[in-house]
């Protein structure tokens, strides 16, 4: 079995690495067009050091991933370590740049990275052993940050999913559950919504004590439910965590 | 190495609920307003989408306590919204940044967050000059 550690190892990175970049560039076009009015008229602001604000890094930054990608799918062990510690560079300013932070793309994209960057650096034995252990944690680790973040009054209320959702959302089914049902009704699925997701979230926290085709299934089709649920554009977030958990799988074969 | 980064990120995340001082700092930091930089890139760096209960006002003059309280009280146009994090982005006017620039307008930006028993108000005046959109928080 360990003899083909390497060629599942390869299989594990591209596909972790590509589902990684269409998460990245999913929201492009956006993104360009901010970037390009971020050159023209920069944010000053004191709170945050000129680095951290200058547009030349936010570019140099988004645009980063592309190298890094390269290196991981064509290099040697060297050229992989240093691409996957690219994606995670260009995350982790994403991460706290003034142009860019208010994105959670950067955030699910660098903790992705650290795992990419694991299974570029881990020695053949360690791959089965850890790397779906390893991407359980992550995955599990995202989702419990949003869970604890929506342990309040707040969100157990609904009152923040109702003005999120319900009444500011455009799109279907928000507009339709508009015009067809009372504020009240509306109040109330808010409020149902919001415990359903923060369930969702904290079930999903458990990452590492689950089986793992179990919980990628599980993720999966959470993933799918909160990009259908909100916006399109939240793929841009959750593609590195399906990608990472897909590619694991494949390093469970290497298990004893 | 991995599982250690982890563990120490999910335990500070564990905190959050317990935490004032650690509450105090996640919305600091939603609202583009950290106390440190040490502080903004250590929690820039853990997840916290739709985390907290974050909502902005946007207009030409100051908005006061008794307008923000009822805005029909306010005798001058009031953009006002809910965001799931991070409401720290209004002040870069994203999309109207060029035409604010060419125009020269200033904009006060309220933004009001909160966690559990925590809660934090920053007011900022934006206004374009010498080719930059300059922020600053009034006190």
């Amino acid at each position: 079995m360990i003899a083909d550690a390497e060629a599942l190892r390869r299989r594990a990175l591209r596909v972790a690495t590509a589902g990684w970049l269409v998460g990245w560039y999913w929201k492009m076009l956006p993104n360009a067009g901010h970037l390009r009015e971020a050159a023209a008229w920069p944010i000053d602001i004191d709170t945050l050091p000129a680095l951290l604000r200058a547009p030349w890094l936010a570019i140099v930054a988004y645009a980063l991933p592309l190298a890094g990608a390269g290196a991981l799918f064509a290099g040697a062990r060297r050229a992989r370590l240093a691409g996957a510690a690219l994606l995670a560079l260009a995350a982790a300013i994403g991460c706290v740049h003034v142009e860019l932070f208010n994105d959670a793309t950067f955030v699910t994209s660098f903790w992705t990275a650290l795992w990419i960057a694991w299974l570029a650096a881990a020695s053949d034995d360690e791959l089965g052993r850890h790397g779906p252990l390893l991407a359980r944690c992550v995955v599990a680790f995202v989702f419990f940050g949003g869970a604890v973040g929506k342990l309040s009054g707040s969100y157990w209320s609904g009152e923040v999913f109702y003005h999120l959702y319900f009444e500011q959302k455009g799109n279907w089914p928000y507009s339709a559950l508009r015009a067809a049902a009372a504020d009240a009704t509306l109040h109330t699925l808010a409020r149902w919504f919001s415990r359903f997701v923060i369930g969702g979230e904290l079930a999903l926290s458990l990452g590492p004590l689950l089986p793992h085709r179990l919980y990628v299934w599980m993720a999966c089709a959470a993933i799918a439910f909160m990009v259908l649920s909100s916006t399109l554009f939240l793929f841009s977030v959750l593609a590195s965590l399906a990608a990472v958990l897909v590619a694991s799988t494949w390093l469970t074969r290497l298990r004893a | 190495m991995l599982y250690a980064a982890l563990a120490i990120a999910a335990a500070i995340t564990a905190l959050l609920p317990f935490s004032a001082a650690l509450k105090r700092r996640f919305l600091a930091n939603h609202q583009l307003a950290p106390p440190s930089v040490a502080s903004w890139i250590a929690i820039g760096l853990l997840p916290k989408m739709y985390g907290g209960k974050h909502e902005f006002w946007m207009s030409a003059e100051p908005l006061t306590e008794f307008m923000r309280a009822d805005l029909r009280r306010a005798p001058f146009e009031v953009a006002h919204f809910w965001v799931n994090h991070s409401p720290g982005r209004a002040v870069r006017l994203d999309d109207a940044r060029a035409s604010a620039g060419s125009v020269g307008g200033i904009t006060y930006v309220r933004i009001e967050s909160s966690y559990g028993d925590e809660a934090l108000t920053t007011i900022y005046r934006v206004h374009p000059a010498d080719g930059r959109v300059v922020v600053r928080a009034l006190p």
